[in-house]
Parts: C-alpha cells; structure tokens; sequence
C-alpha cells in the first residue's frame, strides 16, 4: 500500500544530528504527501525491528513503513 | 523450519521438520485460501511480505512460542506470491511430548502471526482487487 501511494519500494534520506520518530516523520511526509492519509495507521520498525515508542535514528539505519499487516 | 517463500508448502516437510522420538503429539495448521470474503466471491489471493523483516518476526514468535508453552519444536512455512483457491497460504507444525500443548501452542502461533508478521494480503474479485484491511501490529500479548 505504501508503496502504491509513494511510487517506491525503498528510498535513502539523509537527515542531519539525531532523528527522533517526530522528526522522521516531518520528513517522509513532506517528501511523500500521498502517505498522509494512511500514515496514522502504519507502523515503523528499525532495523527490522518493531519499534513501538520513541527512537533516535543512527547513521545507516533502515525504517521499515508497516501498515496493518494481513498475514496467514 | 521457518520459511517465507513463494513455494508451495509441504505439510509432509513441517511435520518432518519438527519429528522427535520424545513427541507423544504432532499438532498441525493449515491456513487455505478461501473462496469468499465479506459476502463477495474471491478468485485468487496475493500475498506479499517484507520478507527480511518476516523471518526475523518468524524466529521471534517460535522463541516466544517456545516459552510459553512445552513443546519440542515448531516448524512454519508462509508462502507469498498468487495462490490459488483451496491452496495453504500459511502452515504451522508443532511437536510436543503431550497434545495439550500442541494443540495450544499451534493455536497461539497463528493467533500471533496474524497479529505481528508483516505480510499483506490483496483478494482478487471477478471485478477488480483490493488488499485487506489488516490489523495494527500488537508486539505485546499482554
């Protein structure tokens, strides 16, 4: 879904000092108007890891947008 | 045995996978692909997964599995790709030395990976597609 509406599988930001989840977020919808709708609803995860709370982004870190997730 | 692929899924290659001379019980699922959703008929279904990321999810859920109920192993496989009606999407074994905890620990294991394993399914209609409203990742089970 996420990828529908951004036009992209994957992209590479540069962010400058330390990104926290409210600082990322200004960021990737800036960048991508098209998620807002649905951004409420999908989750994050860093590094493959589901990331529930706040976090600080280090340099090489990957976000993984998860929407409500359909499996089995 | 913990796979996400787009191949079909053997239930002989799970029970296998989780066979052990102390096992009293082999508990198994198998999650199909169904001909109907909401009153519409669905003709195909896709599945599509993060897949770096579900089988990190997998290994954590057979750890959390195993914790909480006794048993000797569990194997998963969940396919991705186009399926067709009646094939398994998703198949669960498990093994333990009693079937109270297999069938258990079978159950739990499809409640959660339907709770946290981030793959997404679209249904294919005579008329068109949509992906299915899923469900907000819930990390915790308390």
């Amino acid at each position: 879904m996420c990828r529908d509406l951004a036009g992209t599988d994957s992209v590479e930001m540069e962010f400058n000092g330390d990104t926290d989840r409210a600082a990322f977020l200004s960021r990737l919808l800036s960048e991508f108007p098209k998620l807002s709708d649905i951004m409420p609803q999908v989750g994050l995860a860093v590094n493959n890891e589901y990331a529930v709370g706040e976090f600080t982004l280090k340099d090489g870190d990957e976000i993984g947008l998860i929407p409500p997730v359909s499996g089995g | 045995m913990l796979v996400i692929s787009d191949k079909k899924i053997k239930e002989q290659d799970l029970i296998k996978a989780v066979e052990n001379p102390a096992a009293g019980a082999i508990a198994t699922f198998n999650g199909v692909v169904r001909n109907n959703a909401n009153g519409k008929e669905v003709v195909r279904m896709e599945y599509e997964a993060h897949k770096e990321m579900a089988g990190i999810i997998l290994e954590k859920l057979a750890v959390e599995t195993k914790a909480k109920y006794s048993i000797l192993d569990i194997a998963i496989h969940h396919r991705t790709g186009m399926l067709e009606i009646g094939e398994s999407s998703v198949m669960i074994a498990v093994s333990s030395a009693h079937r109270k905890a297999a069938f258990e620990a079978c159950r739990y294991a499809i409640d959660r990976l339907k709770e946290t394993l981030p793959v997404w399914k679209k249904e294919y209609f005579k008329d068109g597609s949509a992906w299915v409203e899923g469900t907000a990742v819930k990390t915790n089970t308390t």
